[in-house]
């Protein structure tokens, strides 16, 4: 093991999975979450030592992956961001449903804004606390519980997720 | 609703088609970085989260009016950064603080001219842009021209003559020198992996970058601004402090050998930058100071709750000093008498007694305390709170007493600093 390193293989090993799905759920595209993922672990990895003594390695990383999401979207070096992605690989049970599940979520998701989209994310999906969100987005606790009782609520005018939530599908 | 927007949500993440191994990453970070070196790269990288305080002499806090005319006793005062991009200045006779100079949200460091009239503030979060220091001047309290440096500034150090401001790099791994006369950036100097802390001699000749990454350290000559031979210390390296006669400098070392137990302090023989052996010290050795006559430095043990002693002039051990939980930083008042230790689990500062080595009670100021810095008088030692409604709380040092908080404007943890 090279100095520096300590523990970083066994994280990568341990979260990749749990970090390319919220890199989905930004993304709405698996090359890009893959992509996402990959490049928010090169920018800790030359800081790992002290990431793993002085923060939560995994706030950390999820910093810098919305983060990076941010200055994506920004900058548009992807262009347009997908929707409706094609399911990938091999798809188990009622594949229709969940394809509608898939986009569905996936365009709702993009009818919000980016922070919206992280704050969701990130509370709903990952399970952080308030404290930990404002943390990663570098904003109060207060913005966090506003943004996220927006989200909420713009998801909720959302036919296609309310549609979906009714009837349990998944 | 959110438990069903949940398994909504996780119902349609599904599984990721591939793996991502440590390996691509770390192929991909090696890309990135010679992609960098190249100049090729605009992206910059991430925060670690901090405040820092810097104590300088002579300077009005904002305001304030201004000094009425040079007559006036010139007094410290106390700079505040955090995380959320405020520099707030705090004045030690009242215990006050100006209206914060607001930057861009981010954190990095904070670094005071010798004279006192600039403060610069390294930024190294927001967006991944490359990083920036900012330059304050400290009688109008407004912000200069960003100068542009490498990615995520970690540390500034400046010259004892006050004319370069030398900016370490931790992602791009280099150091970048700006001229503090004309706030210009100078070529960054290639250094070691993940540079993060800076030291310079009394004598300003050199300044020693720690690179806590690759477990060395790399001298770097002022006059030419070229980097010499990298010397070998242990592993994450995180504190350095030089001898006030400039002679020796001991870098702190996290762990040695792949032992996770074994802090090491490394002195380092300034005139031949050579290492001595290892001085063995306690667990997650973190920081360091030393006492302003140059015969003790004293290193603080985050994981073994004490404080080893090392004579330097034989540059052995002492009897650990036990103090609270989790000391993390530490700091000599001016007449080396006392030595403040900061006990981030305890919530508490430990004075140590230099004469005789033992703790004194503990002083409890907060519910996470990081950082600690002693006024020039040595009259007042400000300790930074990591806890929620952070504050700076004053310690008396006369009476060892905590004073009423003093709100900072920000979130997150502190460090601190100090001019001469």
């Amino acid at each position: 093991m090279s100095a520096g390193t300590d523990g970083f293989t066994q994280f990568v090993e341990a979260r990749q999975r749990a970090l390319q799905r919220t890199a989905w759920l930004l993304t709405g595209d698996w090359a890009l979450a893959e992509d996402l993922v990959q490049t928010a672990l090169a920018r800790s990895w030359p800081r790992w030592e002290r990431i793993r003594r002085r923060d939560d390695p995994e706030v950390y990383v999820r910093r810098a992956m919305v983060n990076t999401w941010a200055t994506w979207n920004r900058r548009r070096w992807r262009g347009e961001r997908p929707s409706g992605a094609v399911p990938d690989g091999q798809a188990p049970g009622d594949m229709a449903t969940e394809v509608a599940v898939r986009v569905a979520v996936q365009k709702s998701l993009g009818s919000l804004t980016d922070r919206q989209r992280a704050v969701l994310v990130l509370r709903v999906f990952d399970d952080l606390s308030e404290a930990q969100v404002a943390q990663v987005l570098g904003c109060a606790i207060g913005t966090v519980k506003s943004t996220m009782a927006r989200a909420v609520a713009r998801l909720r005018e959302d036919p296609r997720i309310s549609e979906l939530m009714e009837r349990e599908v998944w | 609703m959110d438990r069903q927007l949940r398994d909504l949500l996780d119902a349609a993440a599904g599984e990721p088609p591939h793996r991502v191994t440590a390996e691509t990453v770390l192929r991909r970070a090696a890309r990135r970085r010679a992609k960098y070196l190249a100049g090729a790269a605009a992206v910059a990288v991430i925060a670690v989260v901090a405040v820092v305080a810097v104590i300088t002499a002579g300077i009005p806090a904002p305001g304030h009016p201004p000094r009425p005319s040079a007559a006036r006793q010139p007094r410290a005062t106390v700079y505040v950064y955090t995380p959320a991009g405020t520099v707030t200045a705090i004045d030690p006779a009242t215990n006050t603080h100006g209206k914060p100079v607001k930057l861009r949200a981010g954190l990095g460091a904070i670094a005071v001219t010798p004279d006192g009239q600039t403060v610069y503030v390294a930024d190294n979060v927001v967006g991944f842009r490359s990083g920036q220091v900012i330059p304050i001047d400290t009688a109008t309290s407004t912000a200069g021209k960003p100068i542009n440096v490498g990615m995520a500034p970690d540390a500034i150090a400046i010259t004892p003559d006050g004319k370069t401001a030398y900016v370490a790099c931790s992602f791009s791994m280099t150091v970048t020198p700006i001229d503090t006369a004309t706030n210009t950036a100078g070529k960054p100097i290639n250094v070691g992996m993940a540079p993060d802390v800076i030291a310079i001699t009394p004598d300003g000749k050199t300044a020693y970058v720690v690179n806590s990454g690759s477990g060395n350290v790399t001298p770097i000559d002022t006059a030419t601004n070229t980097a010499g031979k990298h010397i070998g210390v242990g592993t994450g390296p995180d504190a350095i402090a030089i001898t006030p006669d400039g002679k020796t400098a001991y870098v702190v070392n996290y762990s040695t050998g792949g032992n996770l137990n074994a802090g090491t302090v490394t002195a380092i023989d300034t005139a031949t930058n050579t290492r001595e052996k290892f001085i063995h010290v306690g667990t997650e050795a973190s920081a360091i100071a030393i006492t302003p006559d140059g015969e003790t430095a004293y290193v603080a043990n985050k994981g073994s709750n004490t404080v080893t002693p090392i004579d330097t002039a034989t540059n052995t051990p002492g009897t650990p000093i036990k103090v609270g939980n989790g000391p993390t930083a530490i700091a000599i008042t001016p007449d080396g008498k006392t030595a403040y230790v900061v006990n981030v689990f305890s919530g508490t500062v430990t004075p140590i007694d230099t004469a005789t080595n033992t703790p004194g009670t503990p002083i409890k100021v907060g519910s996470e305390p990081v950082a600690i810095a002693i006024t020039p008088d040595g009259k007042t030692a400000y300790v930074g709170d990591n806890s929620p409604g952070n504050t700076i709380i004053p310690i008396d040092t006369a009476t060892n007493t905590a004073g009423q908080p003093v709100n900072d404007g920000g979130r997150d943890t502190p460090v601190i600093v100090i001019t001469p």
